[in-house]
């Protein structure tokens, strides 16, 4: 009996133990998770701030000062550029660890490994995309050719493990221990992967094979008319009349079919919204004198933040703005001379290639007459309680095979090659790191002439008054429509050759106009000598940032800051006026009428607390739902065609096939459909305002900043705020204005503003997490401290002396 | 009086301990306490389950104070339990079964024989 109570009490506190140090389901390990010495209560800081004044840290060569002023922001002064990015390494990290780690083993496809089996599509996607193969060799030629700039990346490496090994569980960010899993140490290879991540978020993205499908099934005229590649009334980046001055590469165009091959499953696509805006005027435009620039990249909303603010000092350098958690030196931001800022250069950069193998084997394929080998890696895919999952992924001459037998094609023998640019290695680092030091346009030039993608269109102002544009990036030559559809592999007509001669890039220096500026918007007019195509163009941010820009004079600061936020909804201004009249006829209820009446009465701003944009909204979804109802019940892959052609086709023809409901004996319009998505938008809405109450845009929209594990208690919901997709002003949902930042240059003197939605904490137990949120919503922009001495500055709250350890 | 002096011990020493030591140090002192001290199955378990538990429920209820109880409001939000005296409380009982079975082995371990039923509650 006494054996039997011995061992029964050894096995409960046994039992006991193990369970509360183990993660069940999605419940941490509630012993550790739960003990106040150890668990989430060690994450609530009750200082914004709370680092010792003096550390010592291994391997910094001399001493560094570390100045964090009233936004957190540090201010580093190092005394060379080894200790300045090691301790850029160390206090990102300090900040920002778990976010940093977390993006690597997303781009890495190693999400199962931490979250479980539902993520082992997504992991099994990334790693068929090819990027992590894409790093390395950027890696191993930067290591080769560009040592000075590598460098960079180890000391920054250095610093993040500096960071982490000073850590023991209980100084782990919450979000280690939410997961139960420890931080690894970081490696130069994981900067490289963050780059890629870049890449995949802004260059992956098009519509080839839903093409493909669509040629398939409403042949080429009908795909003509759903997705043109010109619209009338564009404004392209480059100012009209601009001139190509070179001798263009003529690729040859082949004769001869696509394959037409139906895909159903896809590999999901990053975020097609993604976008951003940047404006630049000369000192002729602005009350000043000065330069004024402006930059905003709309990316993901979330929390901690995708940007990093940071300012940077040593005898080499001196440059602030945002940084990347995970990269060396700033991205986006200005010196003592210059300033830039990037907006998306869309463009298709991916294609896919029908493989055909000789055999079952798949250990050849064909290529004109002859066979090539492939080469097959095995991934192992490690999975939190699961089995290590083992993806055979078969390499040809133009990169993965991303869809086969084994993925995403109902086991159909389908075999589709991927080529993408952001396979090839490259050499960001070093442009973004001669950048940070570039004096003047041609430093500028000179720098971004090493840059290969995400393409970006890089905008450019100098405290001498030179304003310009570069669209920068890795582009190749390509024939009329190559790569729009589905090619085949098997022929050499079809795949890429050359790549654009840099001089053949779209650029400006200093123009009539006296500003430049970009929104994702077509880059040129028809007059380009290449072919530049891409899916998804922007045709209203860009639209009214000219519009404004042309009428605008004697600019202040204060009128930039007031352009970034304009809520003009220029979808509304050009839909509405035809969509109310096609009302004129139809006998309208009480409700109905209140309806018309209000939007009648609207000024087309998407101001946050106005119930307008709302009504407009829905009715605009309803009946751009019902016009494209046809794409609902194909069973393969397709895409809607785009707002802007919506509208052109709602004006200009209106009797297009697709405006019929087929359900239907009647042959109903454009104008029918308006008047029947009227009816449900004036129903509904009123439906909605019974049970919740009043629908001002900013709910009806829901703009959230997002933490990256969706826990709502981390998330900030319904912010405030105007604007929304297509608006300058491009809080949407889920995306817009990651980083907003407003630059003054001139006299030699260099003055910027910004904010952003978050925090430089990305700790959810600091008082100042999400502090930014609502400066951000409001558009209250604080002034960046910048200069080569802040030292006194009264705005620096705390300093931290590093030295190097005895 | 062994109980008290049972029971200080093993919340002097979690506390302690645990600034330097993992969470489960507690298991540890809770087990050589329970092996040191004697006492009566009973009277060790609850001393376990008290000197563990208030020593965690005075740490959190030290350092919610700290913070406001800013932090503990959004976790909160991630709990099915919606007040932070709730959370301290339950704080207590996770750490109290931990101390309290900890030392019953280690007071089982101890014991030469069963000593019956007599013998009071204070030993």
């Amino acid at each position: 009996m006494r054996t039997f109570k011995i061992i029964l009490s050894f096995v409960v506190t046994l039992a006991l133990t193990f369970v509360l140090n183990t993660k069940i389901g999605s419940t941490p390990p509630l012993g550790k998770f739960l003990s106040p010495f150890h668990g989430f209560w060690q994450n609530a800081e009750n200082e914004r701030l709370s680092v010792p004044e003096h550390l010592e840290l291994e391997g910094l060569q001399a001493p560094v000062k570390v100045h964090f002023d009233d936004m957190l922001i540090p201010h580093i002064f190092a005394e060379n550029e080894h200790d300045l990015y090691m301790v850029q390494g160390y206090i990102t990290a300090y900040h920002r660890l778990w976010q940093m780690e977390m993006q690597q083993f997303k781009t890495a496809g190693r999400l199962s490994e931490l979250l479980g089996p539902d993520l082992l599509d997504k992991d099994r996607e990334l790693r068929r995309s090819g990027m992590a193969e894409g790093a390395r060799l950027s890696q191993e030629l930067m290591m080769k050719e560009e040592p000075e700039a590598y460098a960079n990346v180890t000391a920054y490496a250095e610093g993040v493990n500096a960071y982490i090994s000073s850590l023991s569980y209980k100084d782990y960010p919450i979000e280690y221990k939410f997961l139960d899993y420890a931080p690894e140490n970081w490696t130069p290879f994981k900067t490289f992967l963050q780059l890629k991540q870049m890449a995949n978020d802004l260059s992956r993205d098009e519509r080839d094979l839903e093409h493909t499908n669509a040629l398939k099934i409403w042949g080429a005229e009908v795909f003509d008319i759903l997705y043109p590649e010109r619209l009338p009334d564009l404004d392209p980046i480059m100012p009209t009349g601009t001139k190509w001055e070179f001798d263009p590469l003529v690729p040859d165009q082949p004769t001869g079919t696509y394959p037409l091959l139906a895909t159903r499953g896809e590999i999901s696509k990053p975020n097609p919204q993604y976008g951003s805006n940047s404006f630049v005027v000369n000192g002729n435009k602005t009350a000043n004198g000065k330069t004024l620039l402006a930059n905003e990249p709309d990316l993901g909303l979330n929390l901690p933040s995708i940007w990093y603010v940071a300012h940077l000092n040593s005898p080499e350098v001196n440059v602030m703005g945002s940084t990347l958690p995970g990269s060396p030196g700033v991205v986006l931001g200005f010196n003592d001379s210059i300033a830039w800022g990037f907006t998306n250069a869309k463009r298709d950069l991916v294609d896919w290639f029908s493989i055909e193998f000789r055999n079952s084997k798949r250990e050849e394929y064909k290529y004109d007459n002859k066979w090539l080998k492939t080469k097959k890696v095995v991934e192992e895919i490690k999975v939190r309680g699961g089995e290590t999952f083992y993806d055979t992924i078969i390499y040809t001459h133009y990169g993965p095979i991303a869809y086969d037998q084994a993925f995403q094609t109902d086991k159909k023998p389908i075999n589709l090659a991927m080529r993408w640019t952001a396979h090839d290695p490259s050499k960001e680092i070093l442009a973004l790191s001669l950048m940070n030091k570039a004096e003047n346009y041609e430093d500028y030039v000179e720098a971004f002439s090493y840059y290969t993608g995400p393409p970006q269109n890089m905008s450019f102002a100098s405290t001498t008054g030179d304003i310009a544009i570069w669209i920068n990036g890795k582009f190749p030559v390509k024939w009329e429509g190559q790569g729009k559809f589905l090619l085949d592999g098997s022929n050499s007509t079809h795949e890429w050759g050359d790549y654009m001669p840099r001089e053949h890039l779209y650029h400006v220096k200093n123009p009539k106009q006296n500003f430049v500026s970009s929104a994702n918007q077509h880059p040129g007019d028809s007059t380009y000598p290449y072919y530049d195509y891409d899916y998804n163009w922007e045709y209203y941010r860009n639209r009214r940032i000219n519009d404004r820009l042309k009428s605008m004079s004697n600019i202040k600061v204060k009128d930039m800051i007031q352009l970034q936020n304009d809520n003009f909804n220029y979808i509304a201004s050009e839909s509405l006026p035809m969509m109310l009249s096609s009302l004129d006829s139809m006998p309208l209820n009480l409700n109905e009428q209140a309806f018309y009446d209000q939007l009648s009465d609207w000024d087309y701003f998407n101001e946050a607390d106005m119930t307008e944009p709302s009504m407009y909204q829905l009715w605009s979804n309803l009946l751009y739902k019902k016009i494209w109802d046809e794409f609902e019940d194909q069973e393969v892959a397709l895409y809607t065609p785009k707002i802007y052609n919506t509208i052109y086709l709602m004006t200009n023809k209106p009797d297009f096939e697709f405006f019929d409901d087929k359900s239907t004996s009647k042959i109903e319009s454009a104008g029918d459909l308006m008047r029947i998505s009227f009816r449900e938008a004036a129903d509904s809405l009123a439906i909605w305002e019974d049970k919740n109450g009043e629908y001002p845009w900013y709910k009806f929209k829901n703009t959230s900043i997002k933490h990256l594990l969706g826990l709502p208690a981390f998330t900030k919901s319904e912010v405030k705020i105007g604007g929304g997709r297509h608006i300058v002003n491009a809080a949407s949902e889920r995306d817009g204005p990651s980083w907003r930042m407003v630059v003054e240059l001139g006299d030699g003197k260099v003055e910027a503003w910004g904010i952003y939605p978050g925090s430089q904490t990305g700790n959810p137990g600091n008082p100042s997490y999400a502090e930014f949120v609502e400066k951000w919503a409001n558009q209250k922009y604080e002034k960046l401290l910048f200069g080569k001495n802040v030292e006194s500055n009264e705005r620096i709250i705390f300093t931290q002396k590093l030295t190097p350890s005895k | 009086m062994k109980f008290f002096l049972r029971l200080i011990l093993i919340g002097t020493l979690s506390y302690f301990l645990s600034m330097i030591a993992p969470w489960w140090i507690i298991v540890i002192v809770g087990f050589l306490c329970g092996l040191l001290i004697p006492g009566s199955s009973m009277t060790v378990f609850v001393s376990g389950f008290l000197g563990v538990g208030i020593s965690w429920m005075a740490y959190a209820w030290k350092l919610d104070a700290e913070n406001e109880s800013r932090f503990s409001n959004i976790i909160l939000e991630l709990l099915p339990i919606s007040d932070s005296t709730i959370l301290i409380s339950l704080i207590g009982v996770v750490g109290g079964l931990c101390g309290g079975f900890s030392s019953l082995t280690g007071s089982l371990l101890r014991q030469p024989k069963p000593k019956g039923t007599s013998g009071g509650y204070y030993q």
